[in-house]
């Protein structure tokens, strides 16, 4: 088990590392970005930052539970069962996991990149790439009430 | 959970939604101090 707290530990470093580097980059698109930047392009931004800002108070709410196991050994047993559950790995396998979710976030992140060439390409795939996550949760959905 | 797996699965074990690998199955048997025939019963499993 303290392999596994050393694990936890390293995780909660690189969700702080990863949200000071998300700050860091909201606060530059927003003031050398956005507000220079005209009608669709604008929004697609906002968009974008929007999107950014979501996922940064997921990784805090990830950071919040694994500091709570941290401090508490039953908490930080039922998370590694969790993890290592046999029957958790079976469903995520048959969701796609995780091809499915990287292929959702490298469009969505494709998406960011092409939206300084066309608007309508970068919206195209940010909408691919939220399907694909949206398919892979209904997917986990699906197996988790069949197994 | 004492076997190293979660309540669910534990329930879905019971219910017959989901087999177990044959690692769990011998945990659960050694948890409870029995064989592995004694704990889960094989006589209507269908070979496919």
């Amino acid at each position: 088990m303290e392999k596994y707290k050393e694990i936890v530990r390293k995780r909660i470093r690189g969700v702080i590392i990863a949200t000071l580097f998300i700050v860091t980059f909201v606060i530059c698109m927003h003031f050398f970005v956005i507000k220079s930047a005209e009608g669709a392009t604008g929004n697609l931004f906002s968009f974008f930052e929007g999107g950014v800002i979501g996922l940064d108070l997921v990784a805090l709410v990830y950071m919040i539970q694994y500091r709570k196991a941290l401090d508490s050994d039953e908490k930080l047993k039922k998370m590694y069962n969790e993890e290592h559950d046999e029957r958790t790995q079976l469903i995520r396998q048959k969701a796609g996991f995780p091809v499915f979710t990287a292929a959702g976030i490298v469009l969505i992140i494709g998406g960011v990149a092409a939206g300084y060439m066309s608007s309508t390409v970068s919206y195209t795939m940010a909408a691919c790439g939220i399907l694909i996550l949206l398919y892979q949760l209904a997917l986990k959905f699906y197996y988790s009430r069949k197994y | 959970m004492a076997v190293g797996t979660t309540r669910q699965t534990i329930t879905s074990i019971e219910v017959g939604k989901y087999k177990a690998s044959l690692l769990l199955a011998y945990k659960i048997a050694h948890y409870f101090g029995l064989a592995i025939e004694e704990v889960f019963d094989f006589s209507e499993t269908e070979e496919k």
